[in-house]
């Protein structure tokens, strides 16, 4: 079987849709990320939703950093970052149970890989809060403001990944709830 | 009089919005209504003033786990439009897609969504724990799936490469050879997982469906064949309103489909099987017999031991035909355009799905019409819900509400194809 992601490696999933504005906030950011040229251990893929057939490669990843839209609290632009390993998955984010017959989300495959052991020492989600996913409508303003945060912050991560002393538990304990200026 | 009512905002494990109604009075089920209220999603009206090769890509929108189904159905209707015969390696390789999709929505559904229903847990994260060996196998299974569709289908998810008259690009042997390797190793998962289900404890629960499917002269259909029924239908695929039509129902966004004159029919796999325990290889037949199931299921809670033998089949089915590839020299064949009417029905995971199409000479698309088989299957569910809520009428409220959710879940019902989540109330007065 064709493996996306070779043992040893970092990996960051954008997890979104193009066609539908505040949704792509995933790609937008993958698609910046894989632009850097400095970071050569880095796999970025990117994903429209079903992420079950992904728990093989987390287990052969020295860590994951997955980026996604959040369903609108008021806050269009917020990121929220959340360290899985530390923290587990917010409520919020809990729909254990509520699989469909189509795909396992975000929250199911985590807690998933979770039970079966196959996530990597390192697992850092950014979401970012939308406020529009209509189709085909632009992004809101605030959300593609966050969206070059958002791809600086996964670039330090990366970079601090990839030192040589690296012991997966970046700012494990300070999780970090930031909101980007509305524009 | 005391009525109280069992509401339930969210059935799980299944595709799609929905809600369910019982309606008990005096002791006794009254009806049971499928409200469907996802949004129509109109594809057949977005379909219309588009060209006839745009169709399978779009319709392949309509489903994210059988996309193929709709490709397949799509691609048939619009070659007998313009009368094209599209023989092997091309009909190898849509059989050899197709089974890939039959693997990846099987497993899926028999390891992640249904056998938790069997075990008592929750979903297949709490079952996991227990069961762990068992869901990584399912993930094995389903992740060879999704390689054939990659390979042959440019993706897993809403492939791009099946086009009328063949494929856009056909793959070389070397591509296929790894995936004979995987296939070997899934063959083995899928009768591992066969075995495991077979263990089970499954209620009495046979009914008297009238079973559609199609049926091929000598292969166990997936692809192509006539329309057949175990009472007497017996049609080719273009004279599909002959015996079927569908129906608005005022509870449901989704049209229901019935056969004239009778009612209700069930599509899906225990159908397949049943009017094609023949057609299964010696081999397989011998596997299904293990398990405990006949030659043909009625009880549709045995209908998770059915999609395990028909994983082994697109298994051993994937093997023959990469086996016997050879690749062509094009892609696809030539074609010219002209006006006429196409129709096409293949078996997808859930059932026949049917596809109607006329084109104008310049091959834009005047109409179109497709019946997915959770239309198909919505009498049926509401039946079978009548059924169980009566045999369980006494037992306690949450007792009848998990007897119901798991009633729905033994169709692997797709809401979203037909429209088309379930919210469930139960009446009593």
């Amino acid at each position: 079987m064709s493996s996306d992601v070779p043992k040893g490696r970092l990996l960051v999933i954008g997890i979104g849709n193009a066609d539908r504005a505040d949704d792509a906030i995933g790609l937008l950011v993958a698609s910046r990320v894989r632009a850097d040229p400095a970071l050569e251990d880095t796999h970025v893929i990117t994903r429209a939703g079903d992420i079950l057939a992904l728990i093989d490669e987390w287990a052969q990843s020295h860590a994951v950093i997955l980026i996604d839209a959040a369903a609108p609290l008021s806050r269009p632009g917020h990121v929220h970052r959340i360290d899985v390993m530390v923290r587990g998955l917010p409520h919020e984010l809990s729909l254990s149970g509520c699989a469909s017959t189509h795909a396992f989300g975000v929250a199911e495959t985590i807690g998933l890989a979770r039970t079966l052991g196959k996530l990597p020492a390192c697992f850092i989600i950014y979401a970012v809060e939308g406020a529009c996913f209509a189709p085909g409508a632009a992004m809101t303003p605030a959300v593609i403001a966050a969206a070059e945060t958002v791809s600086q912050s996964v670039l330090r991560e990366l970079r601090d990944l990839m030192r040589p002393n690296s012991n997966d538990t970046l700012n494990s304990t300070s999780d970090r709830d930031f909101r980007i200026a509305s524009g | 009089m005391a009525t109280r009512t069992i509401r339930v905002d969210l059935i799980a494990r299944v595709e799609g919005e929905s809600a369910l109604d019982l309606q008990i009075q005096d002791g006794q089920v009254r009806w049971a209504r499928l409200n469907i209220f996802e949004p129509p999603r109109l594809f057949e009206a977005l379909l219309r003033g588009r060209r006839y090769d745009e169709a399978p890509d779009i319709t392949a929108r309509i489903c994210g786990i059988c996309p193929i189904a709709y490709q397949m159905g799509a691609v048939h209707a619009m070659e007998q439009a313009l009368g094209l015969q599209v023989g092997d390696p091309w009909r190898a390789l849509r059989r050899l897609i197709y089974c890939g999709e039959w693997i990846e929505s099987h497993a899926l559904h028999i390891v992640m969504l249904h056998a938790p229903d069997f075990l008592g847990y929750a979903d297949a994260i709490q079952m996991a724990h227990d069961h762990s060996d068992m869901v990584q196998t399912g993930l094995a299974l389903k992740k060879t799936g999704n390689e054939i569709m990659r390979t042959l289908g440019g993706r897993e998810i809403h492939p791009v490469n099946v086009k009328v008259g063949g494929f856009y690009r056909v793959p070389s042997r070397a591509e296929l050879d790894p995936l004979a390797e995987h296939l070997k190793r899934a063959h083995e998962a899928g009768i591992k997982i066969l075995r495991w289900a077979s263990g089970f404890e499954f209620p009495e629960f046979d009914r008297d469906y009238e079973f559609v499917a199609m049926r091929h002269p000598t292969e166990y259909p997936i692809n192509e064949g006539r329309i057949v029924s175990s009472r007497g239908i017996d049609i080719a695929v273009a004279d599909y309103d002959t015996e079927f039509e569908e129906r608005h129902s005022e509870h449901s966004t989704a049209l229901q489909s019935v056969i004239k004159g009778r009612g209700s029919y069930l599509v899906g796999p225990m159908a397949r099987y049943s009017l094609n325990f023949a057609r299964l290889p010696a081999s397989v037949q011998a596997l299904a017999r293990e398990a405990g199931l006949d030659d043909a299921c009625r009880n549709p809670f045995k209908s998770i031991l059915v999609r395990g033998v028909e994983v082994i089949y697109a298994c051993q089915e994937a093997l023959r035909l990469i086996e016997a590839y050879e690749p062509p020299a094009m892609p696809g064949i030539p074609m010219a355009l002209r006006a006429g009417v196409g129709n096409g029905c293949t078996e997808a995971p859930r059932g026949i799905c049917y596809h109607r199409y006329e084109i104008d000479a310049r091959g834009i698309i005047l109409n179109a019409r497709i019946v997915p088989p959770t239309s198909q299957n919505q009498l049926s569910i509401e039946e079978d819900l009548c059924e169980m809520a009566t045999r369980y009428i006494d037992a306690p409220e949450d007792v009848l509400r998990d007897r119901c959710e798991q009633t729905i879940r033994n169709y692997d019902p797709c809401i979203s194809c037909s429209t088309h989540f379930l919210k469930l109330a139960v009446h009593r007065t």
